[in-house]
């Protein structure tokens, strides 16, 4: 189900609201009919994927009461190692298996050696997967360490992972951030009408500027013959702003509809492209995978402290896999991997970064422009087009023919401006300060109006993040 | 904040759900989709069926509708079903000529004026936009009174000859050839109305405010900024001769691509493997490629729109090649159409043939069936 789908906002909300406020009174029967109403919302593409999901929370939740009772340190190890090793298997076959079949039939190929890895043509991503995996793996590395005690019942915990504001696309939270407020949580009309601000902020991000942007970065990325420089930057720029404002706006909606149940989201974007460096890009970018990746695989692995080389090494390591989390493709691997490198560069060289030489706005700009880059592999679906693209970029078409792509047109043109200017210069939500009157009543009604015309007069587009 | 808010949604919510009943509803509320979907409700008489031009309601700007909707054919016909939703004729069953088709066939006129012609009793099979199922279901899931027919009349629109479209056909035989069980099971709930996205298109697409902001976009659209829909093209004004001006699908072969000559060749070969099927079972396979309406009508296409031409010819030539039988129904009616230009033989603001034009179909259909 779509957060900005018809079903969802004049069927879906409107009954979990008023079952929620109107008849249930107690915590747990509420954190109950959100389990219910959440596996409702993430079985709505097929319900076959609940079942995944049910054997997955279960199997975590059973481990980590076992984990918590056993004292014996080979035990536990032991059971840490289950849990983990279910985890990313289920993840790795569903999300990487063909991949990686794909990958190593073409090596075969190529060494003229008679093996061949059979490809599962109907193997299906259950959508989400990547995100509450990560929750999950969370919950038990967090027992394990004796951070987290285990969730009181399943309810909980089925709760937990199952909440539907931050299922499909994050953010990714931690049990410890929702442990307390799954047993206790505040409910006001201050927080349901900030959660409505955030919410009507989101879609009118997504359906006004994400969507408007996104032709151009189709029209560019899916042409198969050399473009414009014009074209190039237009294209690339506006692939810029889409995954931004795209991914933002799910965050903000997940943020505002957990406010409306009376849960406290974590902030999950700050303002990235107004970065000084690549370091604080992943700061502000996605800041709950990022987090997750610094605590559960950048410290097991050593962090800093085992001297700088080793420290390059797992800044580029754990960046490679963030980008492979992001999905099965060598492009993903790519766009970490550079994401890597930078970070490490910016750590080797330190005060004497060329970077750090600049003004801040000269940091911000080159900073963004390391950022672009690297968007063009990500958005690209194999390296022959994210190179023709940079190529383009730089005004290098070889011999080739040029089509111009007409990207230049008065709307795109002008919620692109929009989308560049806000996202560089202007505070984001969580930095301005909510005054519940009038005029913002006025304002977010009004921008709810839009939002549902643009709703109905548009097909539905998924939010980007889906994929992953 | 929560009162302005809540009361905006909550108002959209009930005014939707309370206008609801009084607007169109999709066909076949109980399946949807796949080798299940039906036509229409099984054993519906007697609905009055007006027109609305489906080219109109893409435009949904009254004001550039007017003119053309002047010289439409708005005559109010009756609509039954049999028990298995498909269109109820005059014929009685069991019938020995099924048309198979998309909503060409679907209509109220033709199967009953091919069995005035050739004196023989018609069934119609055809499913709107389905034109591969309803062969399909004839081949695999034919009611009873359908299944005593020697000759069956396929067709097919233009513009709607698409790979995809016949490579659908695999998967529909898999599908109706199901015994039942579990898979079956699974099957008939994936494809019924009570699948989640079949229920989620069915909620969105028959939403009242989903129809009035579409329209009220689209006539802000054309007051403030003279855009409307690229989906239409609206076609040359004040015609000489009593000629009536037409609305085109921008879609429509003549102003898009064919399908590429490789495309042709493997929907040729799904069609001669349906003949060679049918044959087995001693019938007799007519192919006929009804024409769009930019074939028939390319004169008054609007200047600056060309006409990019048919490959009626080429699949024929397939087809014959693999010794398919064929109904050349483009000629004939561009014939007509040129020859008595004051009468049109499709709707002016639909992308479908009217009365006029299914008979003239019917008529060249059964002169074909009848010389076989």
């Amino acid at each position: 189900m779509l957060f900005n789908s018809y079903i969802f906002i004049f069927i879906f909300l409107p009954i979990l609201l008023l079952v929620y406020y109107g008849i249930l009174r107690t915590i747990k029967a509420r954190n109950a009919w959100l389990t219910v109403m959440s596996y409702i919302f993430y079985g709505w593409w097929n319900p076959i994927f609940c079942l995944l999901m049910i054997a997955s929370t279960s199997s975590d939740y059973v481990i980590g009461k076992k984990l918590h009772n056993t004292e014996s340190e080979s035990g536990r190890k032991f059971l840490i190692t289950i849990t983990i090793v279910i985890n990313l298997a289920v993840l790795g076959f569903f999300k990487y298996y063909n991949f990686f079949a794909v990958s190593l039939n073409a090596t075969f190929a190529w060494l003229h050696m008679p093996v061949y890895a059979p490809v599962i043509a109907s193997l299906v991503l259950p959508i989400g997967i990547s995100f509450y995996t990560f929750e999950s793996l969370s919950y038990t590395i967090d027992i394990y360490r004796r951070e987290v005690k285990p969730a009181n019942n399943i309810i909980d915990f089925f709760c937990f992972i199952s909440l539907f504001p931050h299922l499909i696309a994050g953010p990714i939270m931690r049990y410890v951030d929702l442990d307390r407020q799954l047993k206790d949580r505040t409910h006001s009309t201050g927080k349901v009408a900030v959660g409505v601000v955030f919410f009507v902020t989101g879609l009118l991000k997504k359906l006004v500027i994400a969507d408007s942007v996104a032709p151009m970065a189709d029209a560019l990325f899916n042409a198969h013959t050399h473009a414009t420089v014009v074209d190039a930057w237009l294209g690339t720029l506006a692939y810029t702003m889409q995954i931004y404002f795209d991914f933002s706006a799910y965050s903000d909606m997940a943020v505002g509809l957990g406010l409306m149940i009376g849960f406290e989201i974590i902030q999950n974007f700050n303002s990235p492209y107004q970065s000084v460096s690549v370091q604080d890009f992943w700061r502000r970018w996605h800041i709950s995978l990022s987090s997750w990746l610094r605590d559960y695989l950048y410290l097991p692995l050593g962090g800093n402290r085992k001297g700088k080389y080793r420290t390059y090494i797992n800044l580029i390591l754990v960046m490679l896999l963030g980008g492979l989390w992001h999905g099965a493709a060598w492009t993903f691997v790519i766009w970490g991997l550079y994401h890597g490198v930078l970070q490490a560069i910016e750590r080797a060289l330190g005060p004497r970064h060329p970077l750090k030489q600049l003004p801040v706005w000269g940091q911000r700009l080159a900073t963004f422009l390391l950022v672009v880059v690297g968007w063009v592999f990500f958005r690209a679906t194999d390296f022959g087009i994210a190179f023709r693209i940079l190529g383009n970029m730089l005004g290098y078409t070889g011999h080739k023919a040029v089509t111009p792509l007409h990207l230049a047109y008065p709307s795109g043109l002008f919620f692109l401006a929009f989308a560049i200017v806000v996202s560089m210069t202007y505070p984001n939500l969580w930095k301005q300060p909510v005054r519940l009157g009038w005029r913002t009543a006025l304002f977010y009604g009004g921008g709810l109006m839009l939002a549902i015309v643009l709703m109905m007069t548009r097909q539905n587009s998924p939010f980007l993040y889906f994929q992953f | 904040m929560l009162v302005v808010a809540g009361s905006v949604w909550l108002s959209l919510v009930v005014f939707d759900n309370v206008a609801r009943p009084w607007q169109r509803q999709p066909k076949s509320f109980w399946v949807f989709k796949g080798a299940n979907a039906l036509n229409q409700v099984p054993g519906l008489r007697h609905e009055p069926w007006p027109l609305e031009g489906n080219l109109a309601r893409k435009l949904a700007v009254q004001q550039l509708r007017r003119p053309y909707e002047a010289g439409e054919d708005t005559t109010r016909r009756w609509l039954t079903t049999d028990a298995y939703g498909y269109r109820l004729g005059t014929s009685s069953a069991p019938y020995e000529v099924v048309l198979c088709g998309d909503s060409f066939f679907d209509n109220d006129v033709i199967a009953d004026s091919v069995a005035r012609y050739t004196g023989r009793s018609t069934g119609n099979m055809a499913i709107d936009g389905r034109g591969p199922l309803s062969m399909s279901r004839f081949l695999y899931a034919a009611p009873p009174e359908y299944r005593a027919a020697k000759i069956v009349v396929w067709g097919k629109e233009e513009g709607a000859i698409t790979r995809s479209e016949f490579e659908s056909m695999a998967n529909q035989a898999v599908e109706l050839n199901l015994k039942a069980g579990p898979k079956k099971w699974k099957q008939n709930w994936e494809q019924s109305m009570l699948w989640p996205s079949s229920m989620d298109i069915y909620f969105t697409e028959s939403s009242t405010l989903k129809m009035l902001a579409t329209s009220a976009a689209n006539e802000a659209s054309w007051r403030l900024f003279g855009k409307h829909t690229d989906e239409v093209v609206l076609g040359k004004q004040n015609l000489p001769n009593g000629e009536l001006p037409m609305i085109f699908l921008r879609d429509d072969t003549g102003l898009n691509k064919a399908p590429m000559p490789q495309d042709l060749i493997f929907i040729a070969d799904k069609i001669a493997a349906v003949d060679k099927q049918l044959r087995q079972r001693g019938i007799t396979l007519f192919f006929t490629l009804i024409p769009d309406k930019t074939t028939v009508y390319r004169e008054r296409l609007p200047d600056g729109i060309h006409f990019r031409g048919v490959f009626v010819d080429e699949l024929t030539g397939l087809l014959k090649m693999r010794g398919v039988r064929t109904i050349n129904l483009s000629a004939g009616i561009r014939q007509a159409a040129l020859a008595n230009k004051t009468l049109p033989l499709y709707y002016t603001t639909d992308t479908h043939w009217n009365k006029a034009g299914q008979t003239l179909g019917a008529r060249i259909i059964a002169d074909s069936v009848n010389r076989r």
